[in-house]
């Protein structure tokens, strides 16, 4: 019995050193020789492609983000407008577009990207989300270029919206006659959309280290970022001196309420002992201000609530001068965020200084 | 050797009972009452500490003997009962008594403090005033009148103490405390925050001026004035800096557009005898570092440093500020 247990042993000894020589041998080949074809022309051998695919879909529903994380705004047309333009710049050359179909290549691509049409029926919005935002392994679909997940949520809404979406509604929403920024900043950086800041009322300074700020990443946005890697360093004075020279335009708004309330929080009128006078670093104010500091005077209330939100977070990032924000912003509650966004946003739109009042 | 040694270190230990912040060098009422109290405190602690000692020394060395039960009963009962309970009764009933002398009301001038991190709002409300009369970081009291003191704390809890003048109260945010105090000896003296409050908890001082009632008046008075105008071109260009950088957002300079309440009244820093809540002298120099970088003098301070600005820019700054008498 002793004799036989022993000679068990070695056999099972031999069996697993056998194995390890043959799995090494294997890898040598594999990875060394290059025995394994690599090519995409041929596909994947039966069953690894279910077993990818299905690997993906598991794990993107795994790790999706709750429902509850979609924000309310999401089906609304200005954040459509903003992610089709993202869309039309980083993701349309491989997944077309209403009316724009991919390339023969891009089909050759293994995985195939899958057509633009087919995604939103089998996706819901928080499993868009983290498909976007981290990207798929081996499959060629890149990760979002920012940490930021908050300004994937246009491209989100877009995807939803553009089933169905006829040619003629797509070219409308990301025409850049006017030059690319115009596709989502408008004519002359007078934007329409309230998701996207208006640039006119901004001073060259501001606008420069902005994109500046964009470009180093500094600043952390994933559609800036795509476009600013687009761009020459040389192109940021140009377009900055461009945007700065145009004179805002507009009136007014009756302000509101929760406006009023805002303006009390802006003037260091309403009692707060933690959150510091906007006006001195935004104006309205009398005396001249450092042309750094950007004007809030009609900007779009959405825009202005969503950067505040991210200073407060501490995922913005801007000039030198940046934490002058952090310290500013970090006691705010999301009922003065409101109330902030809607007084700048009620104001006659202006360069910083010509708001003194 | 140890002969010196016996003789300095009690005078070393010595050397921290005066100063602008000893309770045993007192400069008001109530810190009068306190170092009494400790002297009376320590004499009986002394008398029980000889006579414990005697009694171990008696029973040791002098007359080493068993007693008998009746004689132990008694000495235990008597040295380990009575007469600890009689002495500490006599204490407490001393101690008791002065208590409510602490907390006397104020007769006229009543002052607002509250604590933030890590410094002090102080709103001076003369009898009949209406509005405050804000300033920061430095409580000024006059003598021979009791001021009525009220606490508050906007965030985390604080506790106020000037030991030359008084005992320390707690302040709580969302709910006023009280205290008073009556300064009898002009002088500069220094309190403390003493309940810890973060991480700057130990540079959270100020300083505590008494002065005569005349002149009490009168720095009141300039107190209540709105800021001086910068005297020189590098003043005026450090005022013009000031309000286009944003300081105006938390400070206040009455006089000017600056009309923060986030940070500390700048209207007449220059007149304080220190800078930054206690911790910095009142120069030109002292300001410049602080405004580049505050957190370098007072960690996790809510201030943000202006290291983006030039040092010819915070030279102008510091002449500005230092020139707000």
């Amino acid at each position: 019995m002793r004799l036989l247990r022993e000679l068990h042993g070695r056999t099972m000894i031999a069996i697993a050193g056998a194995a390890a020589v043959l799995g090494l041998a294997a890898a040598v080949l594999i990875v060394g020789v290059g025995l394994f074809n690599v090519s995409a022309r041929h596909g994947h051998w039966p069953g690894v492609t279910w077993a990818m695919h299905t690997t993906f879909e598991s794990s993107v529903a795994f790790r999706a983000p709750p429902k509850s994380a979609v924000p309310d705004n999401l089906d609304t047309p200005d954040m459509v407008a903003l992610g089709a333009g993202h869309y039309k710049s980083a993701c349309m050359e491989c997944h077309g577009a209403p009316g724009v179909p991919r390339s023969a290549t891009v089909q050759q691509m293994l995985p195939e990207p899958p057509s633009l049409a087919l995604v939103a029926d089998h996706w819901n919005a928080p499993e868009m989300h983290w498909i976007i935002h981290n990207g798929i392994k081996m499959s060629g679909m890149p990760g979002w270029p920012a940490d930021r997940k908050d300004d994937v949520w246009p491209l989100v809404a877009f995807l939803r919206a553009q089933k169905g979406m006829t040619p003629d509604t797509w070219q409308a929403i990301t025409d850049d006659t006017e030059g690319g920024c115009a596709v989502c900043h408008g004519r002359n950086g007078v934007s329409e959309n309230v998701q996207v800041p208006r640039l006119d009322i901004l001073s060259e300074e501001y606008i420069a280290q902005s994109l500046a700020a964009y470009r180093d990443g500094t600043r952390d946005s994933g559609i800036m970022y795509e476009v600013m890697s687009q761009l020459p360093a040389a192109s940021v004075e140009r377009l900055a001196r461009t945007f700065a020279d145009v004179s805002p335009e507009g009136t007014a708004i009756e302000p509101s309420e929760l406006a009023e309330q805002g303006r009390a929080l802006a003037f260091a009128k309403g009692g707060s002992q933690s959150v510091p006078a906007c006006r001195a670093c935004h104006g309205p104010w009398p005396v001249p201000i450092n042309p750094a500091f950007p004007s809030l005077a009609g900007q779009h209330a959405p825009y202005l609530a969503q950067q505040l939100t991210l200073w407060r977070e501490g995922n913005r990032g801007g000039g030198r001068a940046a934490e002058l924000m952090f310290k500013a912003s970090k006691d705010l509650t999301d009922r003065e965020i409101e109330a902030l966004a809607a007084y700048y946003a009620s104001l006659e739109p202006a360069k910083l200084d010509d708001t003194a009042d | 050797m140890r002969g010196p040694a016996v003789v300095l270190l009690p005078l070393f230990v010595l050397c921290s009972c005066d100063g602008p912040q000893s309770v045993l060098d007192p400069a008001g009422r109530d810190a009068e009452v306190l170092a009494t109290l400790f002297w009376v405190m320590l004499a009986g602690a002394v008398v029980l500490w000889v006579a414990l000692n005697g009694l171990i020394h008696f029973v040791t060395r002098i007359a080493p003997r068993p007693l008998n039960a009746r004689a132990a009963e008694a000495l235990i009962i008597g040295g380990g009962v009575v007469v600890p309970v009689i002495l500490l009764s006599i204490l407490l009933a001393y101690a008791l008594n002065d208590m409510p002398r602490q907390r006397d009301k104020g007769e006229g001038l009543r002052v607002e403090v509250t604590g933030h991190q890590f410094w002090w709002r102080v709103a001076y409300w003369p009898e009949g005033a209406e509005t405050p009369i804000v300033t920061a970081n430095e409580v000024r009291l006059p003598t021979g009148q009791r001021s009525e003191i009220t606490l508050n704390a906007e965030r985390v809890i604080h506790s106020f103490w000037i030991p030359a003048l008084g005992g320390k109260t707690d302040m709580i945010p969302g709910r006023e405390t009280r205290m008073s105090l009556e300064p009898t000896r002009p002088g500069e003296y220094r309190g403390q925050c003493t309940e810890f409050c973060g991480e700057s908890h130990a540079y959270m001082a100020f300083g505590a001026v008494v002065m005569e009632p005349e002149a009490f008046e009168e720095w009141l008075e300039r107190e209540a004035a709105p800021a001086v105008e910068p005297a020189t071109e590098k003043a005026r260009r450090g005022a013009a800096l000031f309000l286009s950088e944003g300081c105006g957002g938390c400070h206040a300079v009455r006089g000017t557009a600056a009309e923060g309440q986030v940070g500390p009244d700048l209207t007449h820093l220059a007149s304080r005898v220190s800078l930054a809540a206690g911790i910095l002298p009142m120069t030109e120099d002292a300001l410049r570092n602080w405004v580049r970088d505050p957190a370098e003098f007072k960690p996790g301070v809510e201030m943000p440093g202006y290291d983006h600005l030039s040092e010819d820019e915070l030279s102008s700054m510091a002449a500005y500020l230092g020139g707000l008498e």
